[in-house]
């Protein structure tokens, strides 16, 4: 007999979720998604927790394997107080995604408030403290990420703003200050990611000096927006030339925890580890708990050349 | 507090030449102004739409080889059941979308600053996919001797805002994308501070909140950063759907003017004044509570799309404040007051 068909490429950990409610310290809403770190033999996620009145805020979690995760129970990252941010937080942080860079750490979040959503940067050396860079776009983007090195000598970030639904790249000598922007990805017409797409994990440099962006891809149905994982693999030099594509989701929602929840149909991640070829992929199901799914990159791989005609 | 020139409009679409034979020239409005060799310069943005055929439907459409925009009509037959006419603006073809009418920028000059001479060809003309759907409404800003112009660069799925440089409106260094999607209404201010650029631009924000003007800094004018909320939109008939600001600050004795746009109930656009900081321009020392400018005249209540006014282009001229202004999508107009007299006005 063949062996039973594999719907997605990502295997979901028997033990998932990694992270839900009974989990934490205190009472909340909602358990969004969490971006993910490996420092030293820590394993890191910063999660988007929706307190019960309604804002959300980033906490860390803490791990010896990668599966059993201790949530902290203050935020690491909450709505700032500082004159500079807080009327352009006073909804919201979210969406944390960490980015490895030398010996420091940069965070990207949302910051939401009723003037819209903006991309904040914030780093940290050893997760002990946190300092706010900037909030480093206008209104009206989300999705931000940071690459783990420079690009010919610059920063560069990825962001998906809202307006045509593309990820864009652009580029800064200092954080501070940001252009060359140029559309990277689009959404596909009559795709599984024909409406939206955005950056999920920050890029992930390969051994073979590929970029490895995985990122989410929406499809609006009569039922709401479907929101599932793709990837991409970016030129070595210049990442904002596409190499190759999955034409089908690496991952989709199919389990009872990533189909029942706050927001039903979910998943969403903001980070993975890679170990090797081993690919750790956290993410957000139905905005209700964290989840871990593992993968390789040949699989990946071998899924864009596979998928090319599979529509 | 304007006294609207008699010879309005002063351009109207039959004054301009189109840029590929089969097209017809519908719009001839919102210009960008600046002063040069004595001469007021316009940048004009033209509209352009086909001459149309009993039985068919004629779109303008650019196919783009090796950085230039080449003009094409596209047409489809009046009867195929495929062809959606979407109201005036457009055509939806097996799902894909066709404008009705494409811009792109144009000079004309002028001595006296009211008859102008207007090019026979494009000064900017859309040069990739990215402008597939046309420039619209230059800014010009003069720093240090070159000529900076932002206009709004459309395409299939957004519109945003590039940047382009001149010294002498007869060659164009163009820069690209300044502010990503969706983003227009850039006023570049005409000196900087503190070694930084500055610049007024307005995230459309449709995801979320209202259109609002936004202060942003930069060290080259092609990043940006430091952004800052600095105007809202009012909760009145006047600005209930979004502001956007103008032409470049002018710098005055009480601090920078801007005449920014407004859009109100039914669509209809008026001018209001705000007065930014001298030293610190994201703050706001004072805003009109009723417009400086208001559709009147029945060439700005009728018209391509009626009741609009909309300035992007102003020169000061002999003492003279010369509002250049496109009225209802269709033609340049121009009113005249003094820095003074809007200053005592706000």
């Amino acid at each position: 007999m063949p062996p039973k068909k594999q719907l997605d490429i990502i295997h979901r950990w028997e033990g998932n979720p990694v992270v839900n409610m009974e989990d934490l310290w205190f009472r909340a809403a909602d358990i969004c998604n969490a971006g993910a770190v490996k420092m030293a033999d820590t394993y890191l996620l910063l999660i988007t927790i929706e307190s019960l009145r309604g804002h959300k805020s980033l906490y860390l979690a803490r791990s010896t394997d990668g599966h059993y995760f201790e949530v902290d129970d203050e935020p690491f990252i909450k709505r700032s107080a500082d004159k500079a941010f807080k009327k352009y937080e006073e909804i919201s942080v979210m969406d944390g995604r960490i980015t490895p860079f030398e010996d420091t750490y940069y965070i990207t979040y949302v910051a939401e408030s009723q003037y819209g959503f903006r991309i904040g940067l914030a780093r940290t050396d050893a997760f002990e403290d946190v300092t706010r860079l900037g909030l480093i776009s206008a209104v009206d983007t989300k999705g931000g990420t940071l690459f783990p090195e420079k690009i010919n000598g610059r920063y560069a970030r990825l962001e998906r703003p809202w307006s045509g639904g593309r990820i864009w790249i652009s580029y800064s000598d200092d954080l501070v200050y940001w252009g060359g922007f140029k559309a990277l990805l689009s959404p596909r017409p009559g795709y599984w990611d024909a409406h939206r797409v955005g950056a999920a994990v920050p890029p992930i440099r390969l051994k073979d000096g590929r970029w490895l962006l995985i990122y989410y891809g929406i499809k609006d149905t009569s039922a709401g927006p479907l929101f599932r994982i793709g990837a991409v693999f970016l030129d070595p030099d210049n990442p904002a030339r596409v190499l190759t594509r999955t034409n089908v989701p690496i991952l989709s929602p199919r389990k009872p925890y990533e189909r029942i929840g706050d927001i039903p149909n979910l998943i969403f991640s903001c980070g993975a580890i890679l170990e090797g070829d081993k690919l750790l992929l956290y993410y957000g199901a139905a905005d209700s708990c964290i989840c871990l799914g593992s993968t390789t990159i040949d699989k990946i791989e071998q899924e864009c050349v596979k998928s090319k005609g599979d529509f | 507090m304007f006294e609207r020139c008699q010879k309005n409009p002063i351009i109207r679409p039959a004054d301009v030449r189109p840029s590929a034979e089969g097209y017809r020239v519908v719009g001839a409005f919102n210009p960008g102004a600046t002063l040069f060799n004595d001469e007021v310069i316009l940048l004009l943005r033209v509209a352009e739409s086909c001459v149309q055929q009993q039985g068919k439907i004629r779109i303008p459409v650019y196919r783009f080889s090796e950085g230039r925009g080449i003009p094409e009509i596209k047409e489809f037959d009046a009867h195929d059941p495929d062809v959606l006419l979407k109201d005036t603006r457009g055509v939806v073809y097996r799902g894909k979308d066709y404008l009705s009418s494409i811009s792109h920028l144009r000079l004309a000059r002028s001595v006296d600053g009211i008859n102008f001479t207007v090019d026979p060809t494009p000064f900017i003309y859309p040069c990739s996919p990215t402008e597939a759907y046309g420039t619209e409404d230059a800014r010009i800003v003069s720093i240090d001797g070159t000529f900076y112009i932002n206009y709004t660069i459309v395409s299939t799925d957004s519109w945003c805002t590039a940047l382009s440089s001149t010294d002498d409106f007869k060659k164009l260094k163009q820069f690209g994308i300044i502010f990503h999607p969706e983003n227009k209404d850039v006023a570049i201010f005409p000196q900087k501070i503190n070694n930084k650029y500055m610049a007024l631009h307005r995230p459309n924000n449709s995801g979320f909140g209202q259109a609002s003007i936004w202060y942003a800094e930069s060290p080259d004018l092609l990043h940006w950063g430091h952004h800052k909320c600095i105007a809202r939109p009012r909760r009145t008939v006047y600005e209930s759907m979004k502001i956007g600001s103008g032409s470049a600050p002018i710098k005055t004795d009480e601090g920078w003017l801007c005449i920014y746009h407004a859009k109100g109930d039914n669509s209809r656009y008026s001018l209001f004044g705000m007065l930014l900081d001298l030293e610190q321009p994201w703050k706001v020392i004072k805003r009109s509570t009723m417009p400086l400018f208001e559709p009147e005249l029945e060439y700005e209540t009728t018209g391509f799309f009626g009741n609009v006014v909309f300035t992007n282009g102003i020169v000061i001229k002999d003492g003279q404040l010369f509002m250049y202004y496109g009225s209802s999508d269709e033609t340049t107009c121009l009113a005249v007051s003094s820095v003074e007299q809007i200053l005592y006005g706000l």
